[in-house]
């Protein structure tokens, strides 16, 4: 089965956490990379993995929660990414990427 | 620790906005770049994995994650620096034209990064009102290698290796217990810094306010990590060029101080283009006013430091009296002070100007704001080609067409509202 990029880009702490809650869903190698840049901006940090579409969609609900409480800068399933995303466009963004991957298969 | 090629592109991937591109670095055509890269790298005892992208908005990152670091160099930020460069020559004193040089090449920086930021209305809106208030006929070359070749070896390469050294230096570790910024570095605190700016801004009645401000809305650790950085690029570069270009030891920090300059205020720049898709059209004008103080102040507490260090470096490069070589500096940093204040002052207007005519990010006006300026961009094939070579400059393939890329950006934003 194909793996789906997950990534998904917050503060430390909210990084740290998720990474927990993912790991209990799935095998695969999760990681947390810091990200910094010259404009002296406080860091980001992306948890980024590789699963498949069942182990992400399982995961979503998780990401969900997160924007809720806006912890999340950026959200990314495959070629699909947001900013700042609300909790409803976070679904929204995982419902219009499994509508293109559908259609790519057909 | 070794990690598979497919693993770095992974992490790589995962940090770039969708549909750059990106792969190993290899240094063809900037071997000066590699060697100081080497170089640095042996100097500070890291390991790091280095990456180029294009085809995105022009940024300079590291990436850390248990036991990899990765370095994703922007081919597009070496040129934006060589631009600042050039409209520092252009805009000297003399020159009656000033004020019509800086702001077409202020706003098309920012049209670069509004597009980096995902806001292709606000980005297409800044490119046609810099090529409006434009006066000279052609747009900046967007061609790399000559861009890169119109600047004199020893600027260039350190224009092109600051912002390297500035991101390995992030490589190496935090040394402070108590970060605050009552925190000395060269022996003056962050706070000392930070009154001097308040003072020299005119604004000694409010200081009390302004320093409670600063305290509780700085992150001092995350300011000192970038002064530490900083500093470290500067020595870096500044011995890099000394020792390999055989240049004395003045004229290496004045290259490795110009090219802190110009990364400064394109970064500065970025940051307000972040504040803007934030506040743009919005009542909270207040709060833009506050963030964007708040910036340029930590801004401008690190170019303190790097000033200061500077002269230290200088001292002992030169075995001179400390108040000489502090006088030096200083005489470096005012020779362009007319310069960075007009730039400083434009782009404050025309931040002004896109605060209060942009659209909110999500609003519904955003549409009809979009399609009245792509309908302008389709019908003036001069407006085309800027765009079209604004894109080139960023690394997009030349079958690229703006207008169909732009409304693209702009679909995809708005199925994301």
């Amino acid at each position: 089965m194909q793996t789906v990029l997950l990534a998904v880009e917050s503060d430390e702490a909210t990084s740290s956490q998720l990474r927990k809650d993912l790991a209990a869903l799935t095998d695969e190698e999760i990681v947390v990379q810091k990200r910094e840049g010259l404009g002296g901006m406080v860091a980001d940090f992306i948890m980024v993995l590789q699963a498949t579409a069942p182990i992400v969609a399982a995961m979503v609900p998780f990401i969900i929660e997160r924007a809720r409480q806006k912890k999340v800068r950026r959200v990314r399933f495959g070629d699909f990414e947001i900013d700042n995303p609300s909790d409803e466009q976070v679904r929204a963004l995982w419902e219009r990427f499994l509508a293109a991957n559908t259609e790519r298969k057909t | 620790m070794a990690v598979s090629e497919r693993a770095l592109e992974l992490l790589v991937g995962a940090a770039l906005p969708t549909g750059a591109q990106f792969g190993r670095e290899n240094f063809a055509g900037d071997p000066l770049v590699q060697r100081f890269c080497e170089w640095a790298k042996e100097m500070l005892k890291v390991e790091v994995n280095i990456f180029v992208s294009w085809s995105c908005p022009p940024d300079v990152s590291i990436l850390t994650s248990s036991g990899v670091n990765i370095l994703i160099r922007s081919e597009r930020f070496d040129t934006l620096l060589v631009e600042y460069l050039h409209l520092k020559d252009a805009a000297s004193p003399r020159n009656p034209l000033t004020d019509l040089v800086l702001p077409p090449a202020t706003l098309r920086w920012m049209a670069e990064f509004l597009l980096g930021y995902r806001w292709p209305q606000a980005a297409l809106y800044t490119a046609i009102r810099a090529h409006e208030l434009r006066i000279d006929p052609r747009p900046p070359n967007p061609f790399r290698d000559e861009a890169l070749a119109s600047v004199d070896e020893v600027q260039r390469v350190a224009l092109q290796c600051f912002c390297l050294g500035h991101e390995l230096g992030h490589l190496l570790p935090s040394q402070y217990d108590a970060p605050s910024l009552d925190t000395k570095v060269d022996g003056l605190s962050l706070s000392r810094h930070i009154s001097r700016d308040i003072e020299e801004g005119g604004a000694a009645p409010v200081a009390e306010q302004m320093m409670a401000q600063a305290r509780s809305s700085i992150d001092a650790l995350n300011l000192l990590r970038e002064i530490d950085a900083d500093l470290i690029a500067l020595e870096l570069v500044a011995v890099f060029v000394a020792n390999t270009l055989g240049v004395p030891a003045k004229e290496a920090l004045q290259v490795a101080l110009t090219a802190y300059e110009a990364q400064s205020f394109l970064y500065a720049t970025k940051h307000t283009c972040a504040l803007l898709r934030r506040y743009a059209g919005r009542d909270d004008r207040a709060e833009f006013t506050r963030e964007d103080w708040i910036a340029g102040l930590q801004v401008s507490v690190r170019a303190r430091c790097v000033l200061r260090r500077a002269g230290f470096l200088l001292s002992r490069w030169r075995a001179g009296d400390e108040k000489q070589t502090a006088a030096t500096i200083d005489a470096m940093f005012l020779e362009s002070i007319e310069f960075r204040n007009d730039l400083a002052t434009v782009a404050q207007g025309e931040t002004e100007h896109l605060l209060n005519t942009l659209p909110a990010l999500n609003a519904q006006e955003g549409r009809p704001f979009f399609d009245s300026l792509i309908e302008t961009a389709r019908s003036d094939s001069e407006v085309r080609l800027d765009l079209f070579y604004m894109l080139i400059a960023m690394g997009f393939p030349g079958g690229t067409d703006p207008i169909g890329w732009l409304e693209h950006l702009f679909e995809m934003q708005q199925a994301g509202s």
